[in-house]
């Protein structure tokens, strides 16, 4: 028995990045391939590079040459594959994925010969003939040939088939007549035989049919895997199998040599990157420091210039800086965060507002020396004019120079159990069934109990098999969709150095690679985010300035407020970015913030992170001076001072590592990302010895380093960087002042931002009418389209037309403009109103002061004269008929169906004499019952919230008074599973739990109140 | 259900909180176990079709609305003994048919169609007291925009809605809907298109659940007959002969009735098509059924035309298949089919008709079968196991493998399921042609699958 297996380089293989094709992710593949010796392996997806990072990072991890290539189908069905030779190769393949990608609709390319008539210089083609064009064989040949001399094969895939033998011989003579060498290739579609029931599921779903119904749509057989050496010595002859190695040796590139290259329009022609960055650093710095600029402060500025010109990215930061300055030059508001956003030079620049001055922040991280990575900067715009910013790069630099990264949907549980479940033609009654009665939090364990709760067996067969493929299915690439912002914009094209598709949306572009590709790469990306409370709080700052008669600016707004910080210590903070949602509320009374850095400290523990992590606890005692806070060491002491002792920002982990245990910057750096994936892959193992071996060597306790340790898994992916923080934390304070001295502005600005943030609509008009401030209803005679403060009132709102469910911007709009009206005729003719405007108008109330009440100003305008009818003048008036008003409870329907709150009663108050009869309190009055005594309360649920991986479920309730907070432990969940998921109304019963100032109902029982509602419609945010 | 909502839930359901509108995911959380059908309103109109049918019986003046059929039945009275009498026996045959109905009767077809639509069971026969009973209806069930307005007007019942004043109410509502109440309440007139029957009867009618047993089908076939004697009455006519026809997962089954002279009580063609079933014995689950009047004649005594024979094609290869199964017996007549499939024993199908298109587009079939690999003629009916003489197949003689291996793994998705024929299970077997000592050109495969073996599968020749 010969020991020497051929060797074998397998050179057409399919991941699971060529959708509803391959069965395997790169990463199973790759590790295949090494198990079984190849020389190496191409990853040849259908006109797509989407996953050749991946399987680059997995080859090199793995020791196994990766070759990069595409499979192509033709217009005229001839199929090939193309390999990249080296970088040149490599640009030139992009370049013609994006051609074929460009020239067809989003998930489709079109590729024909005379693309490819120029040959791709630099890329080796193999051709895979198809039985069916046999006749044309010798004619293609030849075009392959001439197209790719010297570069061209003909491959030889063997699957077992009857007519292999015959094929053979025919593609041998194809060769020997054309010239063109003949090679075996395996036609790879998943990394093992066993993939095989997956494979023909994708299929089936690609057909759109059933593997029942496929039929001989599917392969016959599972030869398409990656096959031992012994057996291909078996199946192929080995000459063909030598060949593969020829061609893999004259493969020789590595995505590591794709070498990224800034744009350079960023800087004026007669200066360099270096003084266009110093220029404008010191006119930043004059223009913030009026006063001279602190010692503290140039220093810094001095250290980060120069390590920015060591490793030269003055480009980048001119490249953001270019963005924030058109965006400021068209008042659209912004804000700068990650970690290099808050360093003294973006404060000169105007990338981000947290004065360095004012705030100690350790900047050491902003730049690794080590990490030869660039610096990572997201800037946030407002959400209504993002893309202004986003065609404003597509203008500066040109489609094929910038586009926006990919995202790549994965299957999740439900989508997967979906997809299989089709595949295997159960009935889609029985798939929705059980899809929607997966909660969200639901696990894997539970699975079987969701089955037989529909009535379906898992032990059966067919379920069996659901549930396996739908297991195999999660995790596998579905679609690639645009990133919500980041963008990477190159020097050249570039398409030469990844494929550009287009996008769903109208002119968008996108990458073929996501952004973990792109730092895996260290391409630069720019993050072009939204933020609602930007527009909140620019549209805010606006009103106050018009109401004031002078512009109303950021910086207008005093600092360290002490009535602003007493509102947020009484947790009174519903619209407040960052610190309204229900847990930091509970936080927020027992943290009591006084001052900014307060603020950036409750923005980053109300996390899973530190939560899990136990640091939440142990800094409130501290802080509270419950607890003495001791350092073992000085360095230790610089590192969590500023956080009594308590690690809670990303960053200082990082630096706990270097001073402690010393880690060098980079291995710190490593720690982090391996801190953000270490659930998906497996634990902190081997640095966790080193940690704590570090530490020991150090001189500390094993005691503190297994606490360190512990504090670091638990901060998982959830470490809020101190960076991100400082930057949230000013939007914090400034909302928070505006909601405390501007309320009815800042209601203006919530409401003209909407969506957004935690609350509805409702919910913040409710919270500012308990705080004084008087909202009126919209009316024709007096909105605008948007809310606006109430004539030249400081505490009043006029709602806007715009609140009206079902009546156009542009009816809005030309209503505003036009009035006021003399009666309904004369505002139909005025406006140009149509029937759906006007059915809206009625229905939500807006013609009060031309009709009257919703039925009269609903009959005046069912027989208004539209624009068409000009020659119907008077006839409205003739009808008199008075009909009755509505009644309260049939007024308040109404308004929720139409304006999606009520500034009538709420509908609680209605029916507070039944909720009394039945025992219940009102939100009030449990303000003032002791801790653990029982109590009956009942609301309508307006948010259901199971966090991380707590297994508690958070409610809230909102009556006429206010929000209460419940907590549903997990075995109440499980037995009324009913209630908790679908009751709107709901009644608790319950004891009372107090917690340093904080009040939550702990549920002993649920009972559904639903049917009191009626038609009244409400709605509930779920989530995590 | 239809588009995301409940249309209809029986009474289980309905206890369980989920009624009509509610959604379905809602249904589905309040009922876990709840079992949702889509609506089908091609199976509706059938079903309609039907009943109109059967209506035939009482009044040859009948007219469908939506869901509704209308029975003309002023000048029937006298024929069936008042209209006590009449109303009593509609009841009882809708009853004895598994139908529910709701039943009410008015001077106006619009005035009933509206008290059935609501559920009031009442007999108006008097003009004057119908505005009574056709005021407290609520206006939901004028067209669906003049009902909206009407109810922003505040006005929710038919009688508010008269009491507004009718032109400004035409003007705001539509002259329709205004014209609608009129009709309704008698004030203007209503004439409606007859139901046309059709010309040949064949009616199918899909069962609830697959049937086992013959005699159930008796019930199960009672609307059918109901239907063709309202036909045939409708008609003036008799049935002479008749199909009837039990569909079965793969095939079916024809039981033929025949009749001395043409009649038309379905209290007779039942009998008749009970003595058959009884006696017969089903090969296969019954999934639903399909009545067709081959022969019909004129009723002796009535004058009207011969009605020209059903005839086509389907009906003499029927007759032929008949014959031929009277001959060698039921299960020895079959038409075998290709089907889609990989696994050999699965790639033919015989059935007892010949089968309907297969699932994929023909296109794509035929570009599939062009490409059909070699077959044996002749496909033995379970794999006979061959005797291994040193690592080769042997079958009263050495075997020479002359082509192959072939290899097929397909089927992974009926392993272990039940109910599926033998055969059907995930095959992985490598495919030989080869030839045993007789010359003769043999099909063998080797057995993959542990514990593995030779086994031969079919002859070429």
């Amino acid at each position: 028995m010969t020991n020497e297996l051929p060797g074998y380089a397998e050179l057409h293989c399919l991941s699971n990045f060529s959708f509803l094709r391959g069965a395997s992710h790169a990463e199973e593949l790759v590790a295949r391939a090494q198990a079984l010796g190849y020389e190496a392996l191409a990853i040849t997806d259908e006109c797509s590079l989407a996953g050749v990072v991946r399987a680059h990072v997995a080859a090199k991890a793995a020791g196994l040459k990766l070759i990069v290539g595409s499979e192509l189908v033709l217009a005229d069905g001839e199929k090939l594959v193309l390999l990249a030779q080296d970088r040149a190769g490599y640009g030139n393949l992009s370049a013609i994925v994006s051609l074929g990608r460009r020239h067809a609709a989003k998930g489709e390319y079109r590729l024909t010969r005379g693309d490819l008539a120029r040959g791709v210089p630099d890329c080796l083609a193999l051709w895979i003939p198809a039985p069916a064009s046999a006749a044309t064989w010798a004619a293609t040949a030849a075009w392959l040939a001439e197209a790719f001399p010297g570069r061209a094969w003909i491959a030889y895939e063997r699957h077992l088939l009857p007519e292999d033998r015959d094929r053979l011989a025919a593609l041998r003579m194809l060769s020997a007549t054309s010239g063109v060498p003949i090679v075996a290739a395996g036609d790879v579609h998943m990394h093992v035989r066993s993939r095989r029931p997956l494979q023909d599921a994708l299929t089936a779903l690609r057909l759109k049919t059933t593997v029942d119904s496929a039929g001989r749509a599917l392969f016959a057989n599972g030869e398409r895997h990656l096959r031992s050496r012994a057996r291909l010595a078996q199946l192929y002859p080995s000459e063909l199998l030598a060949e593969t190695l020829r061609i893999a040796e004259r493969c020789d590139f590595s995505l590591d040599s794709l070498r990224y290259e800034y744009p350079d329009e960023v800087v004026p022609p007669d200066m360099t990157p270096s003084a266009y960055l110093r220029a404008e650093t010191e006119s930043g710095l004059l223009r913030r420091y009026a006063d001279g600029v602190p010692a503290a402060v140039r220093d810094q500025v001095e250290q980060e210039l120069a390590l920015i010109a060591e490793l030269v990215y003055e480009p980048y930061f001119l490249t953001v800086y270019d963005i924030v300055k058109f965006a400021r030059g068209r008042g659209i508001l912004c804000q700068g965060r990650g970690s290099a956003a808050n360093s003294a030079v973006c404060y000169a620049l105007g990338i981000t507002e947290v004065d360095p001055a004012q705030s100690a922040l350790l900047f050491a991280r902003f730049i690794s020396r080590e990490r030869d990575e660039p610096p990572d900067i997201d800037v946030d715009f407002e959400h209504q004019r993002r893309e202004e910013v986003i065609q404003y790069l597509y203008d500066k630099y040109g489609r094929e120079r910038a586009a926006l990264a990919a995202t790549v949907i994965c299957y999740r549980t439900r989508s997967a159990l979906r997809d299989a479940g089709r595949a295997l033609g159960i009935d889609r009654e029985c798939i929705d069934a059980l899809t929607s009665s997966l909660a969200w939090w639901d696990s894997r364990e539970q699975l079987p109990q969701r089955f037989a709760e529909v009535g379906l067996d898992p032990a059966a067969p067919r379920v069996v098999k659901w549930l396996l493929l739908a297991e195999q299915l999660r995790g596998f690439p579905r679609h690639l969709s645009q990133h919500v912002g980041g963008f990477v914009i190159s020097r050249g094209r570039l398409d030469r150095l990844v494929p550009i598709e287009n996008a769903a949306m109208a002119g968008r572009s996108v990458i073929q690679w996501d952004k973990d590709d792109i730092e895996a790469l260290k391409l630069m990306k720019v993050d072009v985010l939204a933020l609602g409370m930007l527009t909140a709080i620019r549209r805010a700052l606006e009103s106050v300035g018009a109401r004031r008669g002078r512009p109303f600016v950021l910086s207008d707004i005093t600092r360290e407020d002490p009535a602003v910080y007493e509102m947020i210590g009484r947790a009174d903070t519903i619209g407040v970015f960052q610190i309204e949602s229900r847990a930091q509320m509970a936080m927020l009374p027992r943290l009591r913030p006084a001052r900014f850095y307060d603020l950036v400290v409750e923005v980053a523990i109300v996390r899973p992170g530190p939560i899990q992590g136990d640091m939440v606890h142990p800094y409130l005692r501290r802080r509270q001076g419950l607890e003495a806070i001791s350092y073992p060491s000085p360095e230790v002491r610089a590192v969590l001072e500023r956080t009594l002792g308590v690690p809670i920002f990303q960053e200082q982990v990082m630096q706990l590592a270097i001073v402690a245990a010393g880690f060098t910057p980079g291995e710190a750096d490593q720690l982090r990302r391996s801190m953000a994936a270490w659930k998906r892959q497996g634990g902190l193992g081997h640095l966790r010895e080193r940690l704590i071996e570090g530490m020991r060597t150090r001189g500390y306790d094993i005691a503190f380093a297994e606490a360190i340790y512990r504090q670091i898994e638990g901060f998982g992916e959830y470490g809020f960087p101190e960076s991100h923080a400082a930057s949230f934390a000013l939007l914090v304070y400034v909302s928070a002042w505006l909601k405390r001295h501007e309320p009815a502005a800042f209601l203006v600005g919530l409401l003209n931002a909407q969506p957004m943030g935690f609350y509805s609509a409702s919910q913040l008009v409710q919270d500012a009418r308990r705080h004084g401030v008087v909202v009126f209803s919209p009316d024709v005679q007096h909105s605008d389209w948007l809310a606006a403060p109430a004539g030249e009132r400081r505490d009043a709102v006029r709602l806007g037309l715009g609140q009206i469910g079902g009546l156009g911007a542009a009816a809005g709009l030309r209503i505003a403009a036009a009035r006021p009206f003399r009666d309904v005729a004369d505002l139909v003719r005025r406006a140009a109103l149509g029937r759906d405007d006007l059915d809206a108008l009625a229905g939500g109330g807006a013609l009060a002061a031309l009709a009257g009440h919703r039925r009269q100003a609903a009959w005046a305008v069912a027989d208004a004269p539209l624009q068409r009818d000009l020659l119907l003048e008077a006839s409205s008036c003739q009808d008199d008929v008075i009909l009755p008003a509505l009644s309260e409870g049939e007024d308040l329907v109404a308004d929720f169906a139409s304006l999606r709150l009520s500034l009538g009663r709420h509908p609680l108050a209605l029916l507070r004499e039944t909720l009394t009869r039945r025992h219940y309190a009102t939100t009030a009055a449990l303000a003032v019952i002791e801790h653990n005594r029982p109590a009956r309360c009942a609301g309508i649920v307006t948010c259901r919230q199971r966090p991380g991986t707590a297994q508690v479920i958070f409610l809230t309730l909102e009556d006429e008074h206010g929000l209460l907070n419940v907590i549903v432990h997990p075995r109440l969940a499980e037995r009324q599973r009913r209630e908790l998921l679908s009751a709107r109304l709901l009644g608790v019963l319950g004891v009372v739990q107090r917690e340093g100032g904080v009040l939550h109902l702990v549920a002993g029982r649920l009972v559904d109140h639903t049917p009191l509602l009626g038609a009244l419609a409400t709605s509930s945010r779920d989530f995590h | 259900m239809a588009q995301g909502r409940v249309l209809l839930a029986d009474a289980a359901a309905q206890r369980a909180g989920v009624m009509a509108g509610v959604g379905v995911s809602s249904a589905r959380a309040l009922l876990p176990a709840l079992s949702l059908r889509p609506r089908d309103l091609a199976r509706e109109s059938a079903a309609m079709q039907a009943v109109a049918c059967w209506a035939g019986r009482f009044t040859p003046r009948v007219s469908l609305a939506d869901d509704t059929v209308l029975l003309e039945i002023g000048r029937c009275l006298r024929l069936f003994g008042g209209l006590r009498a009449l109303v009593a026996t509609i009841g009882e045959s809708a009853a004895s048919l598994d139908l529910s109905v709701a039943l009410a009767v008015a001077p106006t077809p619009l005035a009933a169609h509206w008290l059935a639509l609501s559920g009031v069971a009442v007999v108006c026969t008097s003009p004057a007291r119908l505005a009574q009973h056709l005021d407290p209806l609520p206006v939901t069930l004028l067209p669906a925009r003049a009902a909206a307005a009407l109810q922003g007007f505040g006005s929710t019942t038919l009688g508010a809605a008269r009491r507004l004043p009718a032109a400004a109410l035409a003007r705001r509502i539509g002259a329709d809907a205004v014209c609608l109440l009129a009709r309704a309440f008698g004030e203007l007139p209503d004439p409606r298109p007859d139901f046309v029957f059709p010309e040949q009867f064949s009616m199918s009618l899909p069962l609830p659940a697959a049937v086992e047993h013959a005699p159930v089908l008796v019930f199960a076939a009672r609307r059918l007959v109901a239907a063709l004697s309202g036909w045939l009455t409708a008609r003036q006519a008799g049935v002479r002969r008749a199909t009837l026809r039990l569909r079965h997962v793969s095939g079916e089954t024809a039981l033929s009735l025949g009749f001395s002279e043409p009649i038309a009580d379905a209290g007779r063609i039942e009998r008749v098509l009970r003595e058959r079933l009884d006696r017969l014995t089903l090969t296969a689950p019954v999934e639903s059924l399909c009545l067709d009047a081959l022969e019909v004649a004129a009723r002796p005594g009535h004058d009207g035309a011969l009605f020209g024979d059903a005839g086509g094609e389907r009906e003499r290869m029927g007759a032929l298949r008949e014959r031929l199964g009277a001959r060698l017996g039921e299960t020895q007549v079959v038409f075998p089919a290709v089907c889609n499939d990989h696994r050999p024993e699965c790639a033919t199908r015989c059935g007892a008709q010949p089968e309907a298109s297969p699932p994929l587009s023909s296109a794509l079939l035929s570009s599939l079968l062009s490409s059909l690999p070699p077959r044996p003629l002749w496909l033995l009916a379970a794999p006979e196991s061959l005797r291994e003489v040193a690592g080769r197949p042997y079958r009263g003689g050495r075997l020479d493998l002359l082509t192959g291996p072939e290899r097929i793994e397909s089927g992974w998705w009926d392993e272990g399921e039940r109910g599926t024929e033998t055969g059907a299970v995930d095959v992985r077997r490598d495919y030989f042609i080869a030839r045993d000592a007789g010359g003769r050109a043999v099909w063998i495969f080797r057995e993959c699958r542990a514990p593995g073996g030779w086994f031969l599968h079919g002859f070429f020749s």
